[in-house]
């Protein structure tokens, strides 16, 4: 089938499978359980074909499966020419379809923990799986600003009704932080393409033919700074960078297992992908001026997020501290820059949603099984669980980034590019605070390794702790707490798989992606090494100023 | 015998307020014969559709004549132009649903009287989206007062009923006097009733600069005033929440909306020929005052717990927005609308279906006696009632702007025109100060839709996150199925709105191409000598022709900005000339 019509079909395949739901509420939870797992797996089988087309036909191609149709026609004296327009490209295609496989894993890990209100339920999760899917396949500004808003209703939903004790709270504060940063980039939006307009008489909303134009014809430099700093309100709350990361503790500790997990995978990640689809292309100048200040708060983030998460009692809260320390090496990536950083950063979106989504999907089943998520009542649990243990090990080895699985790589890329981005300029110009950067990144690496660690080491090693030791003793022939059953080690498997794929051979996954990323990022990386290079220029003119010595030209390279 | 033909047309024009206005008369007169609230109802419906179908059969003629070529017709004290056409069809639309809601909402021995006045409030409102005389418009807007004094006192006897009823009828008064007041500065300053030449070369511009100038700011002010009762916006917005509070859900539905529409009306239909819109001082003031009551009504309603007073203040704030598109038309001072009143429209069309359809779903929930009338009272409302919840949240996201809801288009076509003008002022050869005020309306609106989103979050929250309450729950008897079938029709509405808004759009836009025609057109008439044909003639040619086709073809991007800087530049050259 044309791939066009299999993405369309993969983007309404969970509407469809809500709507079907309704329908079979009646029979019962089971039917409602089936049926949304039923969706799921169809819009993932879907993706996968996609997916398969792409890497077979067009590896590398700018717009693939893209369908088009017209939504709202400006008129006279107005530019609102949006259309309903679809299609992947190297990046967007391994985050629409790491959306599409976490969903089932969301999916698979609710079967058992969701007792109430399931039809809503799964009608939510597959309304926020579509959601998801749209702001990574739109190719026109407003509709990705609508499915990237879109998806706070669910998600609302999903944490105010079935997540933990503060759950209303935690359910607002996360809608009202996010809509507030999201308003002023909704704004920005709006200056970008009226500003185009204005200036060229082009009224188009699609992402393609507006990034040409203001690589044509830049902003003015007032007003890049503007947008961009518009835009990073609402991508930065989202990701979230530090300082602005406090709505999402909370958020992630009173959601529900499968809301954590697609916080985590996905919803983080429409940050990280705004900034690289929107900021990076469309203002290079405004990205170059900020990114100093971006890769210091990337870092903080990174420390901070770790050292925090060190501190922890509870699982899931340091699991979401670690999420604050990852999203930073992705901002880290983003913004320094460099081929390789920027490659390692998209990876590392990739990864983060992988590792993170299971660790949280994990630390749902531990809570299943004994109702805890302190740190302190659980220990010894290697012995009693040897599945889940194994599991837990494996992601906790790729969260920390062990070489040979996924994390590695990225992390490995992202520093690599980094030290470039410090150590190509003239260390005299910019080199100095960007070596810092690079070099206080590599602890946020070993921090991660002492805080995961010792988490491993406290909840699956030592002695059994009491409420263990309990739980397991009550019968003595049939233990009250089981290993990991099949439906868990499904939902599991295929990210333990990608764990290993991704850390054996990334470039299965970073070489589709590179086209893309070079497009994207080209203007504000090539603006980049002209100011560095005229920099030092300017810098050595006037040390050999000083010595009033005759010198010859200086020659670029 | 000229004028008996032209008065015998103008008959004809009102024939659907007609329908309305008689029955609402049947209404009073034979009110006592049948004790029935369901009968009335049913009534009252039967002649709002019987002058809808009026209307639309009127409509399909003048949509060839009219309409479909961007035209204005004036006839006697009317004028029928897309602009008047919409407004009549909001009311329409309102009082429909409103009457809807009357199945249960009406208290049952009054309700011919109930339904009446509801019906005379629509006629008030169809004809004032009209009128093309100050005196017309006048009795239109007190045609919608004087019912609404009535209606709020209406067999609620309450001591808070009477405390809101009399306040209202004060404030309302005093607004109807100062409103009177204005309107006539306006008619010292132009000689004439008729509000095209008021409003046009002859009247406010021509006095702009003489020594009748200063006239302009007082009536201006004073119109304000009216215009800011009757829309609810700050300074005269404190009787709001306690009259909705101590009236009904279907009165206070018919407030948040009939006024509001009335409101713009007066303002576009007065400020809005490009003329007019010199008037010193106005867009300022509409700035100002837009920014202040958003600001005002959202903080506000943060705190509220009384569901209709929390309405009250999101009506106030959703009136700021409505200001706001009609404050980008002015501030263009004479030139373009760029979408400030398509943007204020629109708006409307989407706050009317939303807001209607909050208070019907509470109307649908309270029976006699047992109102819906706090937060708590809603709790549970999820598990007890899941689709009626459904559907007020959909209300609810769509108040607050979140997409694909109506409400989110709605503030993209008011904030995407504040930006619109702001950019041009701002970004053109010589920076203008007016780019920074409305740099700073886009942000105060922007900013205050996250505020907005707290307080109804506050409602959704109730509905969903709150366990349910012990309290009976009113039986779903046939009188409910009035208020649920205007729920189910403004949810259809708001989606529907959402999901395709091209239609709508497309109409406000035409709507404001009209009644503010494209500088640049009629420079390039005037030049080519052909000025005789008038603004409004010329515009259409903008409307249906090449020009409109070409600034927005896909294949512009090529050669698109020869043509396009033509047009600019003269378009600039309009302004600046000014």
């Amino acid at each position: 089938m044309d791939a066009s019509i299999l993405l369309v079909l993969s983007l309404i395949c969970p509407l469809v499978g809500a709507a079907v739901l309704w329908v079979v509420a009646p029979i019962g939870a089971a039917a409602v359980r089936w049926t949304a797992l039923g969706a799921t797996l169809l819009t993932f089988v879907l993706v996968g074909l996609v997916t398969g087309q792409y890497l077979e036909e067009a590896r590398g191609a700018e717009g693939f499966a893209v369908w088009e149709q017209a939504w709202l026609a400006g008129q006279a004296s107005v530019p609102w020419n949006v259309h309903l327009s679809v299609g992947l490209d190297g990046i967007s295609l391994w985050l629409y379809g790491l959306t599409a496989l976490l969903m089932v894993t969301a999916v698979l890990v609710s079967w058992r923990a969701i007792d109430r209100q399931e039809a809503l339920y799964y009608g939510l999760l597959l309304l926020l799986e579509t959601g998801c899917l749209g702001v990574f396949c739109a190719r026109d500004l407003l509709l990705f600003y609508i499915f990237f808003e879109f998806t706070l209703i669910p998600l609302y939903f999903l944490i105010g009704i079935w997540g933990s004790e503060e759950r209303r709270w935690a359910a607002k504060k996360f809608f009202l932080y996010t809509l507030a940063g999201s308003v002023l980039t909704f704004l920005s939006l709006l200056s970008i393409v009226l500003w185009v307009y204005q200036q060229t008489g082009l009224a188009t909303f699609a992402l393609g033919e507006l990034t040409d134009v203001l690589q044509r014809h830049p902003l003015p430099l007032v007003w890049q700074h503007l947008v961009f700093w518009g835009l990073f309100a609402g991508f930065a709350i989202k990701v979230p960078l530090f300082p602005l990361h406090t709505w999402l503790p909370l958020a992630h500790v009173q959601a529900p297992t499968a809301g954590s997990v697609f916080l985590a995978g996905i919803l983080l990640k429409m940050g990280t992908y705004g900034f690289l689809r929107l900021s990076i292309p469309m203002l290079p100048e405004a990205t170059v001026g900020a990114a100093p200040l971006l890769l210091w708060l990337a870092l903080a983030g990174i420390i901070y997020g770790a050292l925090v998460a060190l501190a922890q009692s509870d699982l899931k809260r340091l699991i979401a501290y670690s999420s604050v320390s990852h999203m930073g090496f992705c901002m880290l990536g983003l913004f320094a820059l460099t081929p390789v950083a920027l490659r390692g950063g998209t990876l590392q979106m990739i990864n983060h949603g992988i590792s993170t989504g299971a660790l949280f999907a994990m630390v749902g089943m531990i809570y299943e099984r004994y109702h805890t998520r302190r740190i302190a009542d659980l220990g010894g649990l290697a012995r009693r669980l040897p599945w889940l243990t194994f599991f837990f090990i494996l992601f906790t080895l790729s969260s920390v980034g062990l070489p040979g699985t996924n994390g590695f790589a990225g992390e490995f890329l992202i520093l690599i590019g980094m030290f470039q981005r410090a150590w190509d300029v003239p260390r005299i110009v910019l080199g100095e605070g960007l070596t810092w950067v690079s070099v206080l990144a590599v602890t946020g690496v070993i921090l991660g390794a002492w805080y995961m660690l010792s988490l491993v080491r406290r909840v699956f090693f030592g002695p059994a702790s009491p409420l263990v030791a309990e739980e397991a003793g009550h019968e003595s022939d049939e233990p009250a707490v089981k290993d990991l059953d099949w439906r868990e080690r499904l939902a599991l498997a295929p990210l333990a798989v990608l764990v290993l794929w991704i850390g054996v051979w990334p470039a299965s996954f970073v070489e589709p992606m590179a086209p893309a990323l070079e497009r994207l990022s080209r203007p504000a990386a090539a603006l980049w090494a002209e100011r560095d290079w005229e920099a030092a220029h300017g810098e050595i003119v006037e040390a050999v100023d000083r010595r009033e010595e005759p010198v010859a030209p200086i020659g670029h390279e | 015998m000229q004028q008996a033909v032209a008065d015998w047309e103008t008959i004809r024009l009102l024939m659907p307020e007609l329908v309305i206005v008689l029955a609402a008369v049947y209404l009073f007169v034979m009110g006592m014969t049948v004790a029935s609230r369901g009968w009335w109802a049913s009534f009252t419906i039967g002649a709002l559709v019987i002058a809808g179908v009026t209307m639309w059969r009127q409509e399909s003629v003048l949509w060839g004549t009219v309409f479909g070529n961007g035209l204005a017709w004036y006839e006697g004290p009317l004028v029928v132009d897309l602009f008047g056409e919409i407004v009549r069809h909001l009311a329409w639309a309102a009082g429909t649903l409103v009457a809807l809601m009357a199945y249960r909402a009406a208290p049952t021995r009054l309700s011919p009287e109930f339904l009446g006045l509801v019906l005379l409030a629509v006629a008030g409102t169809m004809v004032a989206g009209r009128a093309n005389d100050l005196v017309l418009l006048f009795l239109a807007l007190e045609l919608v007062s004087i019912p609404t004094y009535a209606l709020l006192f209406l067999g609620r006897a309450g001591r808070a009923s009477m405390e809101a009823t009399a306040k209202y009828f004060f404030l309302s008064l005093l607004a109807s006097a100062l409103l009177l007041y204005g309107f006539s500065f306006l008619y010292g300053v132009a000689g004439t009733t008729e509000i095209r030449q008021v409003a046009g070369e002859g009247g406010i511009a021509a006095a702009i600069g003489a020594s009748t100038s200063l006239l302009i700011p007082v009536a201006a002010a004073l119109v304000m005033a009216g215009v800011g009762f009757k829309m609810a916006a700050v300074p005269f917005q404190f009787y709001a929440p306690d009259v909705y509070q101590g009236t009904s859900h279907a009165n206070a539905g018919l407030l948040a909306t009939l006024p509001k529409v009335a409101g713009v009306v007066m303002l576009v239909r007065l400020f809005g020929l490009p003329k007019a819109t010199t008037t010193p001082f106005l867009w300022e003031l509409l700035a100002l005052l837009s920014m202040v009551t958003i600001t005002f009504g959202n903080t506000c309603a943060l705190w509220q717990k009384d569901l209709r007073r929390l309405m009250a203040y999101s009506s106030i704030a959703h009136s700021g927005y409505m200001l706001m598109g009609v404050a980008v038309l002015l501030s263009m001072g004479g030139g373009q609308g760029f979408g400030g009143m398509a943007g204020t429209v629109f708006y409307l069309a989407v706050y009317i279906p939303a807001t209607l359809g909050v208070f019907a779903a509470w109307t649908a929930l309270s029976g006699m006696g047992t109102e819906v009338r706090t937060l708590e009272d809603l709790n549970g409302l999820g598990l007890r009632r899941p689709v009626l919840a459904a559907l007020s949240a959909v209300f609810l996201f769509s108040l607050a702007g979140i997409p694909p809801l109506a409400g989110f288009w709605g503030k993209l076509s008011v904030l995407g025109s504040v930006l619109d003008g702001g950019l041009r002022w701002a970004v053109g050869s010589e920076p203008d100060p007016r780019g920074a005020w409305l740099f700073a309306m886009a942000l105060v609106g922007g900013v205050n839709a996250a505020v907005a989103a707290a307080y109804y979050l506050r409602v959704v929250a109730a509905m969903y996150f709150q366990p349910r309450h012990g309290r009976a729950e009113p039986p779903v008897t046939p009188s409910s199925l009035g208020p649920l079938a205007a729920v189910v029709v403004s949810a259809w509405l708001v989606v529907v709105f959402g999901l395709m808004p091209g239609a709508l759009f497309q109409l406000a836009h035409r709507a404001e191409e009209m009644v503010v025609p494209v500088p640049s057109i009629i420079t390039e008439q005037a030049e080519n000598g052909d000025g005789d044909n008038g603004p409004l003639a010329a515009s259409t040619e903008l409307l249906d022709g090449r020009q409109g086709e070409k600034r927005h073809g896909g294949a512009e991007a090529a050669q698109g900005p020869t043509t396009r800087t033509r047009i600019r530049r003269s378009g600039d050259a309009y302004l600046r000339r000014r």
